[in-house]
């Protein structure tokens, strides 16, 4: 098993090899040296273990950078800070949606209840218009008949 | 010669992972501070850049490959006292195929493919039996340096060896 350390910076966006090393302890001192420096954004340590029977080669992070930590963490933070607020703002519109539906069924109950008023009332006018007309026109019968 | 080199053992690979306070004693790793303070936004330093008195304590365990003519057999434009010393010939105006096989030199050169291929620096550690049998634990780095800031010229190596590391 052949095993090599590449430190890769973040330059233009991109990472790049930047040095290559068949020590762990080397490769690790380095990048910790390069990750205290302000010239690169972030610094990782890639394992790459070359297996000669299965000419395989196996790659893993074994080192990142405290700055790409806390620039996980930052974007972490902020994306629950935004999750929070779309949140929030959701149970807001639901909160005021649910009032206006029931300001709403309030009003709609109200009319119908004035709408039924109205009902009974023409109604009941109704029935007293008939009834005088009725008494009104026996007695016009009994008066003449 | 003696038997430990001029540079402490600590000096070689270590076994502590943590970074250790104060100043870095590796000479790998100072060298390649070095470099990469002359390389600056560049993608590689000329030889111009490299001052031998601002790496006086390293100087000597450094040496410099030309590749500019024959890549694949690059000559040895410089070789500094302590890799002389540990080679045991004069060695300047080598080609690399010249050297001697089982040598601080010759296992110091033997990744030259790869960092022309790569060009990036490349540490490797590794052990050889010098002539009187005695193993030898070495570690060494390949800088790559250019004229044109595009293609390597020149390759800046540092090594540096501890003979029988099983006796200390």
């Amino acid at each position: 098993m052949i095993v090599s350390y590449e430190i890769h910076t973040f330059v233009g966006g991109e990472w790049k090899i930047d040095s290559i090393f068949d020590s762990r302890d080397l490769a690790l001192s380095e990048a910790r040296r390069i990750d205290e420096g302000k010239r690169y954004s972030a610094v990782r340590v890639i394992e790459e273990s070359f297996d000669e029977g299965t000419q395989r080669v196996n790659s893993r992070t074994i080192y990142r950078g405290s700055k790409i930590d806390d620039e996980n963490a930052d974007a972490l933070e902020r994306k629950k800070r935004v999750r929070t607020e779309v949140q929030a703002r959701d149970a807001k519109k639901k909160i005021e949606k649910k009032q206006a539906a029931r300001a709403q069924a309030q009003k709609t109950k109200k009319k119908n209840f004035q709408g039924a008023m109205l009902m009974v009332f023409l109604k009941a006018t109704g029935i007293v218009i008939f009834g005088a007309g009725v008494i009104i026109g026996i007695r016009y019968l009994a008066l003449h008949f | 010669m003696a038997e430990v080199m001029k540079l402490p053992e600590e000096s070689l690979e270590e076994a502590v992972p943590e970074r250790r306070p104060g100043k870095e004693r590796r000479l790998v790793l100072r060298l390649l501070d070095y470099w990469r303070g002359i390389t600056g936004d560049r993608n590689y330093p000329s030889l111009n850049d490299v001052r031998s008195d601002d790496i006086a304590d390293m100087w000597p365990f450094c040496f410099v490959l030309d590749v500019s003519e024959n890549a694949d057999d690059p000559l040895l434009r410089y070789v500094g006292e302590e890799i002389i010393e540990c080679y045991g010939a004069p060695c300047v105006n080598l080609r690399v195929s010249e050297i001697r096989k089982d040598s601080l030199l010759d296992v110091a050169t033997s990744y030259i493919s790869e960092i022309q291929r790569k060009g990036v620096p490349i540490s490797y550690g590794n052990s050889f039996k010098s002539d009187n049998g005695e193993g030898v634990l070495c570690r060494s780095i390949l800088l790559p340096l250019s004229d044109n800031n595009e293609t390597i010229s020149l390759i800046l190596g540092g090594a540096n060896y501890l003979k029988n590391p099983k006796s200390k």
